[in-house]
């Protein structure tokens, strides 16, 4: 897919009610946008009510939370759940875990697939397409079916609780690949000739010609993989067994069987840790996280 | 000698040429063949054999009796009649309300960034996250849901708890966060269509349902092939929202193929890897039929 933008493509515009047109028609258009307009409103304030209601509820005692009928913004605000799941259940560790888990696997990512990405759009080798298809195919492969097999190869390895147990079978991205070959396939040969007439090595105009030439597709890929990073659930499920080594996603499902009652005043206050960072990321960048969506097209 | 320095200069030549390419899949490959190529022919091989999770001294040849005895297995054909159930509801629901909004999106003159800002918000925050935030509403006594229900003299709901409503919940929680994924690439595809196309309808005389039926949808023929084709993948490999919500139950109604590979595989008193191996390949095999289907049916469809 290529890279569009939300707009509309230029040329062509809807008839709209012009000079000619009488007032009956130009009010069905307006109510037509009215009703268009309340059910997005209808559309954004359940997707985002129900986040700002946890959010909210991070705010309020645990007995607020479960009590009837249930309050919308917190009656006596208090910071007492941040201080209990922080004292009780090590979520800084966690938070700094999951960062140190992140962004060396999406860098690595990025990396990998760009290099490899640029052989297979810029080199003529034997069997090119032979490869390529064969790494492509990976993706059909769920991940149930390595799931086993890459437990005993990481835990035979010795790496069972620890941060390249969880970086290294994740460093490379079939994905990424194929996204990176189709985005500089479309860069100019031309470019990379001069580089080559002036002497330039392969690693050279990777570095000063390719890369800066791939943003955007690079930015595309650095934020789908730490999405998928950040959310990785089953994987650390399987090979981390220590508290003190468990990512966000996993120190929260263990609070389930912290306690026998459902303890939602920590659920809810551990999801908000584990949501922030990337809300406010997305808060700033939100134009290229929905682009990247067109871009990718793909997986997420 | 001058062999010698024929082949030096052949393989200096042969260097400048591949070097690079070597330098870079040499290693690529490596990694490959390790962490991809070779837990997959791997899983293949325990599939056929009875091996034990933590130690695979003992393990035997049983050819295909794993997946003789998984026709018997209750609980597996259990979790195959749920993810179909909970790909058929997620499916359903996805398309009909991404696309519905991505239809309103479209109308706008301005204000899309606004909105899709607030509904694109669910798709990038973590699964464990909605899972939490889903217990939450769903609980019968102290939820959300239930106190709207009340408010409108509809009796309490048993949701995630019920074995008829579990299923249908946990994909009411995953569509909730997942459908605006799908949204945005409808569109895309709808922002791509040429003006001239509704305009010709237009002239026509087709109604808007007629210029949807006709027009709109052919033209979408891609985004939807895409996106059914993803909800598929994704749903058949579902794990982390429904173990952390119900863990499969009540009473195995949630209970997915992927869940299963991981209680079969590392639960308590299985470890029954050979077996967990046998299921991940029919998750496989199911997964690609149903998406060379897709991609079939489609073309026969619209072509």
């Amino acid at each position: 897919m290529t890279d569009i933008s939300l707009d509309r493509r230029a040329g062509g515009s809807l008839p709209s009610g012009g000079a000619g047109a009488d007032a009956r028609i130009r009010l069905r258009e307006q109510v037509i946008a009215l009703v268009t307009h309340l059910l997005l409103v209808i559309f954004a304030f359940i997707a985002f009510g129900a986040m700002m209601w946890m959010v909210l509820a991070s705010f309020k005692s645990a007995s607020e939370i479960i009590a009837k009928p249930p309050t919308f913004l917190p009656e006596a605000p208090t910071l007492e759940s941040y201080a209990l799941i922080l004292r009780e259940q090590a979520f800084g560790r966690f938070f700094l875990n999951s960062i140190f888990v992140a962004l060396p696997s999406v860098l690595l990512i990025l990396f990998s697939s760009s290099i490899a990405g640029f052989v297979f759009a810029k080199f003529d080798f034997p069997a090119k397409e032979v490869i390529f298809t064969i790494i492509l195919s990976t993706l059909m492969v769920p991940p149930a079916v390595t799931l086993l097999p890459l437990f005993r190869l990481v835990s035979r390895l010795g790496w069972a609780d620890t941060y390249q147990a969880l970086i290294i079978p994740v460093c490379v991205s079939a994905f990424g690949i194929f996204l990176l070959r189709q985005f500089m396939e479309g860069l100019p040969s031309e470019l990379l000739d001069a580089g080559r007439i002036d002497g330039a090595s392969n690693w050279w105009i990777y570095r000063h010609i390719v890369l800066p030439l791939s943003v955007s597709a690079l930015s595309a890929l650095a934020i789908f993989s730490f999405l998928a990073n950040w959310d990785s659930y089953l994987w650390p499920l399987v090979i981390i067994y220590e508290e003190k080594m468990r990512t966000l996603p996993l120190g929260l499902a263990y609070l389930l069987g912290w306690s026998s009652r459902p303890r939602y005043d920590l659920f809810l206050t551990g999801a908000v840790i584990t949501v922030v960072p990337v809300v406010v990321f997305y808060s700033f960048f939100q134009s290229r996280f929905v682009r990247g969506v067109t871009l990718t097209g793909l997986k997420y | 000698m001058a062999a010698t320095n024929l082949s030096e200069r052949r393989l200096a030549r042969f260097w400048s040429k591949y070097g690079f390419v070597l330098a870079v899949l040499v290693p690529i490959l490596l990694w490959f063949s390790i962490f991809s190529f070779g837990p997959i022919l791997y899983a293949l091989y325990a599939s056929l054999t009875n091996t034990h999770s933590l130690d695979p001294s003992r393990a035997r040849f049983v050819g295909l009796d794993n997946y003789i005895s998984l026709l018997d297995d209750r609980r597996f054909l259990a979790s195959m009649s749920n993810v179909f159930r909970f790909v058929l509801v997620k499916g359903i629901l996805n398309i009909v309300l991404s696309l519905g909004l991505a239809l309103l999106l479209e109308r706008l003159r301005r204000g899309r960034n606004f909105y899709l800002f607030f509904i694109f918000m669910p798709v990038v925050i973590s699964q464990v996250a909605v899972a939490m935030l889903f217990l939450w509403l769903y609980d019968p006594r102290l939820g959300l849901i239930n106190y709207l229900l009340s408010l409108v003299e509809i009796p309490p709901q048993s949701f995630i708890r019920s074995t008829a409503q579990a299923i249908y919940s946990v994909a009411i929680a995953d569509v909730w966060k997942t459908y605006g994924y799908a949204a945005v690439i409808f569109l895309a595809g709808l922002l791509d269509i040429p003006q001239d196309y509704y305009e010709a309808a237009k002239v026509d005389g087709a109604t808007r349902l007629q210029t949807l039926w006709r027009v709109t949808l052919p033209l979408l023929k891609n985004p939807l092939v895409l996106v059914m084709v993803l909800i598929v993948i994704d749903g058949v490999q579902h794990f982390t929202m429904v173990q952390v919500m119900t863990g499969g139950g009540p009473a195995d109604s949630t209970l997915m193929p992927s869940i299963l590979v991981y209680n079969y595989g590392l639960g308590a008193n299985n470890y029954r890897m050979g077996y967990a191996c046998a299921i991940s390949f029919i998750m496989f095999v199911v997964i690609m039929a149903i998406t060379v289907f897709q991609l079939r049916l489609f073309r026969s469809l619209y072509d």
